[in-house]
């Protein structure tokens, strides 16, 4: 189990994913990714700032205290400066950042990202568009996101 | 075939559920004093700097509704033989980028169709993998038509041409009065076009096209088999596109693909296209090298071993 990867089940977001999921992804389906959310702490490495999707990729420790790189998947440029006002100068390596992300059924330290917040709680990205036009169009409720930072707050307490 | 209908009425009914999404944005704009007004509004807007405007794919929904509202798109007097502009997919039509197929309405298969359609289908249940779009392929049409992020049309004497800014490339459309060629001597992948006006409705017929790209890619579910592909087309394919301004901001769009040797009968499918003033055509190429880099990166590692 990765120190940095704190397990948060969050009914909300299940039932929003339930609601607001296409059939259609633009470049793979969704099949290969939990529809479960888990909270990922992290240091930029790279801000791939190009189609078809924009990457991130970062560290976190694991148990023994070694890095374990991650790649992390958002919506194409366009669509991250339509969303959330991204431009190439948004991130930079060396950021630290928590992703909210479904991960890869596989295992492999790779998701699809909901969410990030820098270190002092700033949202940067909002929401995902990886679902679809509904995703497109929805930002997170106000209870989705107390939601979230509250199961984040609790995984942070049971940590320490 | 019955699977794939089957399928198909499935994914057409959740093609047309009203997700909460658009519900909560119809509901903020009737609310005058709802906060924010619009979600998106508070997203800075993006452009290169003062004097560009975004590209139409560069403005969330709340922009593209708050530009509309401006140019005052319903009201606003217009020619009905100019169809010019930049158009983008109708978000109430559920699709990420322009307008999907009604894959709901495939007609039957022909057997040489059948053949072609298990071929598209893919080695993996997760990932499309032979999708011509994976290496960034030309789509094709009308999959580039369906895909858009945003297209222009703009008007010549002597034809129309039909901007793209997914693959940054067009097609002419000529209005000139020539014929389609009977035979022609090569496939293209956005086929050879002719236009005329019937009445207040544009019409575009194609042919000639590369047997080599998909009419639109096939979710696992609508293939039947657990593994996604595309639907497939000849040679032969003919499409009959029908534009009609139904006023300054709205385009309909009823488009038929007949391929005799594909499909039983022709495939037709209809949606609005909405205008999206305030805008400009930006540059979002398919680039292979980024395609190939993102497919190694992200998609690949994610595949059950």
């Amino acid at each position: 189990m990765l120190r940095g990867v704190l397990k948060i089940a969050v009914l909300a977001s299940a039932i929003l994913f339930s609601l607001l999921a296409s059939p259609v992804l633009a470049h793979h389906g969704n099949a290969a990714w939990s529809t479960t959310e888990i909270t990922v702490k992290g240091t930029l490495v790279d801000f791939v700032w190009r189609n078809p999707h924009v990457l991130l990729v970062w560290t976190t420790k694991d148990d023994s205290g070694k890095d374990v790189q991650w790649t992390g998947e958002v919506g194409s440029p366009e669509s991250m400066m339509a969303d959330d006002g991204w431009t190439k100068d948004t991130f930079k390596a060396g950021d630290d950042l928590m992703f909210v992300v479904r991960p890869a059924k596989s295992g492999a330290p790779n998701g699809i990202v909901d969410q990030i917040k820098r270190a002092d709680g700033t949202v940067v990205m909002r929401y995902s568009r990886q679902g679809g036009s509904a995703a497109y169009a929805a930002p997170l409720t106000k209870e989705d996101q107390e939601k979230r930072d509250k199961a984040a707050a609790d995984a942070d307490k049971s940590k320490n | 075939m019955r699977t794939l209908a089957a399928f198909g009425v499935a994914a057409a009914a959740l093609l047309t559920f009203v997700p909460p999404a658009s519900a909560q944005q119809g509901t903020a704009a009737q609310t005058d004093d709802a906060k924010p007004a619009r979600p998106g509004l508070e997203v800075p807007l993006v452009t290169p700097g003062p004097g560009w405007k975004p590209c139409a794919h560069c403005e969330n929904e709340a922009y593209k509704e708050e530009g509309r509202k401006k140019a005052n798109v319903d009201k606003r007097p217009f020619d009905a033989h100019d169809i010019s502009g930049t158009w983008s997919g109708n978000p109430k039509d559920l699709e990420v980028n322009g307008m999907p197929m009604n894959v709901a309405a495939v007609p039957p298969f022909t057997p040489y169709g059948k053949k072609l359609f298990e071929a598209t289908q893919s080695d993996s249940p997760q990932w499309n993998t032979k999708d011509p779009e994976n290496t960034c392929d030309p789509m094709g049409w009308p999959r580039w038509l369906t895909y858009n992020f945003g297209f222009e049309f703009v008007v010549l004497p002597n034809r129309i041409l039909q901007f793209f800014e997914w693959g940054h490339t067009w097609r002419d459309i000529w209005t000139d009065g020539r014929k389609l060629p009977e035979n022609p001597p090569i496939g293209r992948y956005l086929g050879y076009s002719v236009g005329h006006w019937d009445g207040d409705t544009f019409v575009v017929e194609s042919t000639g096209y590369d047997d080599r790209t998909w009419i639109a890619a096939a979710t696992a579910q609508l293939t039947g088999t657990g593994k996604p592909g595309g639907f497939p087309h000849s040679d032969q394919m003919h499409v009959e596109e029908r534009y009609k301004r139904l006023n300054y901001g709205l385009l309909q769009l009823t488009l038929t693909i007949t391929d005799p040797k594909v499909y039983t009968a022709p495939w037709t499918t209809s949606g609005t296209i909405t205008l999206v003033p305030n805008t400009e055509m930006g540059e979002n190429f398919c680039v292979p090298s980024d395609s190939i880099h993102f497919n190694e990166a992200s998609t690949i590692p994610t595949l059950p071993k």
